[in-house]
């Protein structure tokens, strides 16, 4: 996909494979999206490998196991704890289980939840802009006017107005919380993607590349899909990947206030919206799901500032 | 720029209409009789034909937008479920409380970030810019809530008995005393609207301290305001320190920075005299934009350092499904956000006489 998106920028005169990778060697050279991809990947595999890594279930209460005491310190016998302690990196929770596991956990949630919000996003507002830019006039005015309106609300606020509305209209499919909380953080970052994909068709429409495809007789659809999709993917994947951080900084916000992932279920927002007035006695249940929420989205935000230098034609090195 | 401000304005009408009617059909999809809200176990079936007749419930949709346009336009934005009083009154007391937090966030992270940003593009590529900038990569990732909370462990557990601790909840210390202005002016006769103003700068502790003289309660209030300030203002911080840095440098790279610097200006007066002021422009369009970052995290500053404000009416309203109480203060929030938005771009005009055309 990628390796179209710049042939098409850069015109036919490179061979796509060496394109590709001159794109891939571009991004890495920014020292962000290097970080961030570093970042990232630790994040992946800790999700990945969640099950083999942790000793414990996310859920499971360790009540019945000797030294094992609720709000336990972390225990680390590398680092001097007594041996005779059971070890726990990361201490233990207010319901005896084992921080470092939920956190692990909570890692394949978050990027479960980040990836699918954007996506849905991304399918519905390319959908969207690409309807409004193509048909225009009144069809384009009124769907326009409404992204307008949703991007008038200040994110969260919105995102927590449509959460707890569909929480109370009781939607028979959507009873989990934390799907409608993804599906209100989804709705919210709609109008983002549909600017982006709209701005691009503007712009392509009349350029003489489309023009000629429409005289040798391509479709509407080819067209979109064929010389419009692949000039709008730099922006769509900039604006996605730090769409990714938001959602997941939304997302947590939200379970924090208590309108997302409910307990037991092993979401940094919820771990430490639950224990948030136990601060002072157990800051460990606030740190470690803390950080690793600071830093998955610390590494999506990099990776996007990256992509973003590496492909915009403007800073050309 | 008369011409400029009308269309802007004209502009923001339909905007606003929106919002309203967003507010509005969500309201009325939602489940729960209003006759049975209000009257309860009383609610019989005669009562409440005669209830829905009295507040216009029996009308046609289109109908009962309009007269819900006419209560908006009276501020009569609906009745707490769980509270029992009038919204409008939960937010003339809620209000002064988020505005003062959300002011002084807004002024450390434009000072912050400014002068961050000011010095990391003076010194590009030097570990002063780099830090600056990992400063402001961290500083937009790391979410209010956790920097609230871990802010709060440390200046009030780890540095307890230190000069540096600082109070982690509440506007003041429990025992201050901070008098309403209507008392420490004698102007407890007061009704109506004068009343109405004094009440809500009343509620905004610093302000109504610092005004009146009451010195104790001033200090006392501004320890209390510094954890949440930084907290709230820290996302915006770093989003203006990042935009100050790249516009100095665009500005730096600039014909007639290398003509002052070619007539032998000394580098202070370039980076002070020139570059800067121009610079500042872009910086103007992103204090609007982290707007609504300071409206949204105030929902979870107040909440995490328990302060009365409209953010942590809205916290517990989600608590107690309080719709009423979450549809009001949205659409508060929202009009805020349209008007000042409204303002920053304005201002942007006035600043940069390109716009306007």
């Amino acid at each position: 996909m990628s390796a179209d998106a710049t042939v098409v920028e850069h015109g036919p005169a490179h061979a796509p494979s060496s394109l590709l990778r001159d794109t891939i060697g571009s991004i890495l050279r920014q020292r962000s999206s290097l970080v961030g991809l570093v970042l990232l990947g630790i994040i992946v595999s800790g999700a990945l490998l969640a099950d083999v890594l942790t000793p414990y279930a996310p859920a499971q209460q360790l009540t019945s196991m000797e030294g094992a005491e609720r709000l336990g310190t972390p225990c680390i016998h590398l680092l001097g704890c007594p041996t005779e302690r059971p070890q726990f990196v990361m201490g233990l929770d207010e319901n005896t289980r084992d921080v470092f596991s939920r956190v692990l956990h909570g890692a394949r949630l978050s990027l479960v939840i980040g990836v699918t919000t954007v996506s849905l996003a991304i399918v519905v507002g390319t959908l969207i802009g690409a309807f409004a830019g193509f048909i225009g006039g009144w069809f384009d005015n009124i769907v326009m006017r409404i992204m307008d309106v949703l991007l008038a609300f200040p994110a969260l606020v919105l995102v927590i107005f449509l959460a707890t509305s569909l929480d109370a209209l009781d939607i028979p499919v959507l009873t989990d919380r934390l799907i409608i909380a993804m599906l209100a953080i989804g709705i919210v970052a709609v109008p983002v993607y549909a600017r982006v994909m709209r701005a691009s068709v503007l712009s392509i429409r009349e350029r003489e590349f489309v023009l000629a495809s429409r005289a040798l007789g391509a479709s509407q659809a080819g067209i979109l899909f064929r010389r419009v999709l692949p000039n709008a993917l730099t922006p769509l994947i900039v604006q996605g990947t730090l769409g990714i951080a938001t959602a997941i900084l939304e997302v947590a916000a939200l379970s924090f206030l208590g309108l997302g992932a409910q307990p037991p279920t092993a979401e940094w927002g919820a771990m430490i919206g639950t224990v948030r007035n136990q601060v002072f006695s157990a800051p460990h249940l606030i740190i470690f799901p803390g950080v690793a929420l600071s830093v998955s989205v610390l590494a999506f935000n990099l990776l996007g500032d990256g992509i973003r230098d590496a492909l915009d034609p403007r800073l050309n090195r | 720029m008369l011409a400029f401000i009308g269309r802007r304005l004209l502009l923001t009408l339909p905007v606003l209409f929106g919002i309203i009617l967003l507010v509005f059909t969500l309201t009325r999809l939602l489940p729960g009789d209003p006759c049975i809200a209000a009257l309860q176990e009383r609610a019989t079936p005669q009562l409440c034909a005669d209830f829905n007749r009295r507040f216009g419930l029996d009308e046609p949709i289109p109908v009962q937008f309009v007269s819900y346009l006419g209560d908006l336009a009276t501020g009569n934005l609906g009745r707490s479920i769980q509270q029992g009083r009038d919204v409008s009154q939960i937010i003339v007391e809620r209000l002064p409380v988020t505005i003062e937090l959300t002011l002084f966030a807004l002024t450390f992270a434009i000072v912050t970030g400014v002068l961050l940003g000011r010095l990391a593009a003076r010194r590009r590529n030097s570990p002063a810019d780099v830090a600056t900038m990992m400063v402001a990569n961290i500083g937009v990732s790391v979410p209010v809530f956790v920097l609230g909370l871990v802010l709060a462990f440390f200046f009030a557990v780890v540095l307890r008995g230190t000069p540096f601790s600082l109070p982690p909840s509440g506007l003041l210390s429990p025992g201050m005393r901070h008098e309403d202005l209507a008392i420490v002016w004698g102007m407890q006769g007061a009704e109506g609207f004068p009343r109405a103003v004094l009440d809500f700068v009343s509620h905004m502790t610093i302000t109504s301290a610092l005004i009146s003289g009451q010195w104790e309660a001033l200090y006392d209030g501004i320890r209390h305001m510094i954890l949440p300030m930084v907290a709230l203002g820290t996302i915006p911080m770093a989003i203006i320190a990042r935009m100050t840095r790249s516009s100095m440098l665009d500005v730096l790279g600039l014909d007639y920075i290398r003509t002052a610097r070619a007539k032998g200006a000394s580098e202070r007066l370039v980076i002070g005299r020139h570059a800067f002021r121009n610079a500042l422009l872009p910086v103007v369009t992103v204090i609007g934009l982290s707007l609504g970052a300071l409206l949204s995290g105030a929902v979870l500053t107040e909440t995490i350092f328990r302060l009365p404000g409209v953010g942590s009416a809205l916290f517990e309203a989600i608590a107690s499904r309080d719709y009423i109480v979450v549809q009001a203060f949205t659409l508060v929030t929202a009009l805020i956000y349209v008007t000042i938005n409204l303002i920053v771009d304005l201002s942007y005009a006035y600043l940069d006489p390109r716009i306007r055309l």
